[in-house]
């Protein structure tokens, strides 16, 4: 169970896609923060995962420190156990926050969409400048300290043909955990996705080469959609939970189903409860029915069991429906599959370790951060990474 | 652009986890040496840690030139009729009530089925067709041999797996009949040759990789014996003893069921027995010793 904070709907960026655009006016008291953690312990049996989210969160530093310091103390009195994680667009990460963070065990991930060409087209500070420079800067910075960080990118429309060279880019900086999103919001044409194959085909080729070379990386389309086949059933019990596994707190203390409907408003139909009185369980019931009962034209098709239309902030985004499939994620998803699964199958064939490894063994995640913590995640190490993506790069 | 469901989607060339971890192969060894190399950089010490106890893996694969499939453990005919003017049908045992005997009687072995419908990729059987009348009377005999002719093999689902042992088992049910490869017998009688099935699919599995014991045990489909069903026919027959017939008829199918159920855990047992033989359960302590 993971409870989504909104510290604030401030933020110190103005992104050209957020679905959420920046209201300086409302943010999180400290009271409600406390009473969101009670809630989440309560809610989830003692051990609660908590996400500072905004806006942007580290506009409210103080919070975070002041909650992270409740919940430690309630803790110590074994009054319930939390973890926390922080997304940011990273203009305010600095060496405090991050010691701070190290000490805390706070996970971090931060976006950034990639080259600067990808970058720059969406993502701007206030005044309209380009933030590119500096974000890279600071994601230096946070894998200095965080060497497994995890980077959120996001590509538009008219950002599909830098997708390969981004990815390229962001495991050239130490990058290991790459989150690729697509906006699905937006105004994407056949001919958008096209080059987006395109990308993905170069990608395809790259983790074959990558991983028989036994570098290790997270890509999340391609990781996520082997995963589908490969844990079966797993994968499906760990796609959306629409209102039951990760609810989102708005700054007010009102609870809503998902990251996305704060913006909705306290008087919108998505309001289910506030920290204060808990989950309203009818408006939980409601929305999840509603959720549930579509879905139509997915229950006969061959790739439901491994495909992410049940996402219910996608959909509702993209139609305005929680069941609404999105087209274009369909159109997405169809095309993806077979990339990816001729991936599986070709390091499969080989037996690749690094793949099977990866993706069978019970065991790799602690093995794998064994190796990571003895080898140790220097600079060293990340420009032997770099050097790698060198030698791989003319495929690209 | 539309929402447009995918008709037919082959199933990826690359296995599943289940599948994995059903057939030993590298997993871990291949953990084991990443495992010892990390200790290694450190100098640590640490190396008796045996990581076979931290990840649902098995023993090492025991060399080549063992047998890994047992025989056949023949209690029951194993073979069956039912349809149209068979008057002494069979009783069929479900799948779920056998393997809860089989579960139960490998338990006293130590044999423990934590996994169920594992598939394995590299063994495929070729589906019967079981919709023959259907088929015929919609499409016509040509249709029905094409369908037959079209059907791709599958990959084989085992019913239970101890993936610490590394045992796996199936039973050839009723309900798994044709997808095991069954055929219809192209009447209204169909005729259910599990027995002749079981071996068959035995066969396939001596195809799978080395390293996990099968076993395919099957319905013996004990039925009313023909003769008590003679004797009863008359009643049958005579609508003013028809409720005693039944009554009849009901105890004679629960004696049938109860002499299946006693054949089943026979084969079981003789499974047990042999991987004894085959020194796979030398060192597994019995549930009486506290496990």
């Amino acid at each position: 169970m993971h409870l989504t904070l909104h510290l604030t709907s401030a933020c110190s960026m103005r992104c050209g896609y957020c679905y959420a655009p920046p209201n300086p006016g409302r943010r999180m008291s400290e009271e409600t923060a406390h009473q969101a953690l009670e809630l989440g312990a309560r809610m989830s049996g003692g051990s609660c995962g908590i996400v500072f989210f905004g806006g942007e969160p580290l506009l409210e530093r103080d919070l975070i420190r002041s909650s992270v310091a409740f919940a430690r103390d309630k803790e110590k009195r074994g009054e319930g156990r939390w973890h926390f994680k922080i997304t940011t667009n990273g203009m305010l990460l600095d060496e405090e926050f991050l010691q701070f963070a190290n000490r805390e065990g706070i996970l971090i991930t931060m976006s950034l969409d990639g080259t600067r060409a990808a970058h720059d087209r969406h993502r701007r500070l206030p005044d309209g400048a380009p933030s590119h420079d500096l974000l890279v800067r600071r994601l230096r910075l946070l894998l200095r300290y965080k060497p497994c960080a995890s980077v959120i990118m996001v590509t538009n429309p008219d950002t599909a043909g830098h997708v390969a060279e981004s990815v390229v880019f962001l495991l050239d900086q130490g990058v290991r955990y790459i989150v690729h999103a697509l906006n699905y919001a937006g105004a994407w044409r056949e001919e958008d996705l096209e080059v987006l194959h395109a990308e993905y085909e170069k990608l395809a080729e790259l983790y074959v080469a990558w991983t028989a070379a036994g570098r290790k990386f997270y890509y999340s389309p391609f990781e996520t959609k082997l995963s589908s086949h490969i844990n079966c059933e797993r994968f499906r019990d760990e796609r959306c939970d629409f209102a039951r596994r990760q609810l989102s707190v708005d700054p007010d203390g009102h609870l809503y189903p998902c990251v996305q409907f704060p913006k909705a408003g306290p008087e919108s139909r998505w309001r289910m409860g506030d920290v204060s009185t808990g989950v309203d369980a009818a408006a939980q019931q409601r929305l999840r029915e509603e959720w549930l009962c579509e879905h139509e034209p997915c229950r006969r098709c061959a790739l439901e069991s491994r495909c992410f239309h049940t996402c219910a902030c996608l959909n509702w985004q993209a139609t305005g429906g929680i069941a609404t499939v999105c087209p274009v994620l369909c159109r997405h998803e169809r095309m993806l599959a077979p990339i990816v699964d001729r991936v599986g199958e070709e390091l499969y064939r080989r037996r690749e370790p690094l793949f099977m490894r990866k993706h069978y063994s019970t065991a790799y995640p602690l093995v794998s951060l064994l190796e990571d913590c003895l080898a140790g995640l220097s600079e060293a190490g990340n420009r032997e990474v770099a050097a790698s993506t060198e030698r791989t790069r003319p495929l690209a | 652009m539309r929402v447009e469901p995918v008709d037919s989607y082959d199933t990826p060339a690359y296995g599943t986890r289940e599948q994995e971890l059903a057939l030993p192969e590298t997993l871990p060894g291949l953990e084991r040496r990443a495992f010892i190399r990390v200790i290694g950089t450190a100098g640590a010490a640490l190396i008796l840690l045996d990581l076979t106890g931290c990840n649902d893996s098995a023993p090492e694969p025991q060399a080549d030139g063992k047998q890994y499939v047992a025989p056949i453990f023949e209690h029951g005919k194993g073979s069956a009729a039912a349809g149209c003017v068979v008057v002494a049908p069979p009783v069929f045992t479900s799948e779920e009530e056998a393997l809860e005997i089989i579960k139960d009687e490998l338990a006293k072995a130590g044999v423990r089925f934590t996994r169920t419908g594992v598939e394995l990729a590299r063994v495929k059987i070729k589906p019967g067709h079981e919709a023959w009348a259907e088929t015929v009377a919609i499409n016509g005999q040509e249709e029905y041999r094409q369908a037959i002719t079209d059907s791709p093999p599958r990959p084989l689902r085992l019913d239970l797996m101890d993936p610490k042992l590394r045992v796996g088992v199936l039973f050839v049910s009723l309900s798994r009949f044709f997808e095991l490869g069954g055929q219809s017998s192209e009447t209204t009688v169909q005729v259910y040759p599990f027995k002749a099935i079981a071996k068959r699919v035995a066969e396939h599995l001596k195809g799978a990789e080395k390293g996990t014991y099968f076993a395919v045990f099957y319905d013996p489909a004990d039925g009313v014996d023909r003769e008590s069903e003679s004797a009863l026919r008359p009643m049958m027959f005579n609508s003013g003893d028809r409720d005693a017939w039944i009554k009849i008829w009901e105890q004679a199918k629960k004696e049938a069921h109860a002499r299946s159920a006693e054949q089943i855990r026979e084969q079981a047992r003789d499974f047990a027995s042999w991987l004894k033989e085959q020194g796979m359960l030398s060192g597994v302590p019995s549930p009486q010793k506290g496990l």
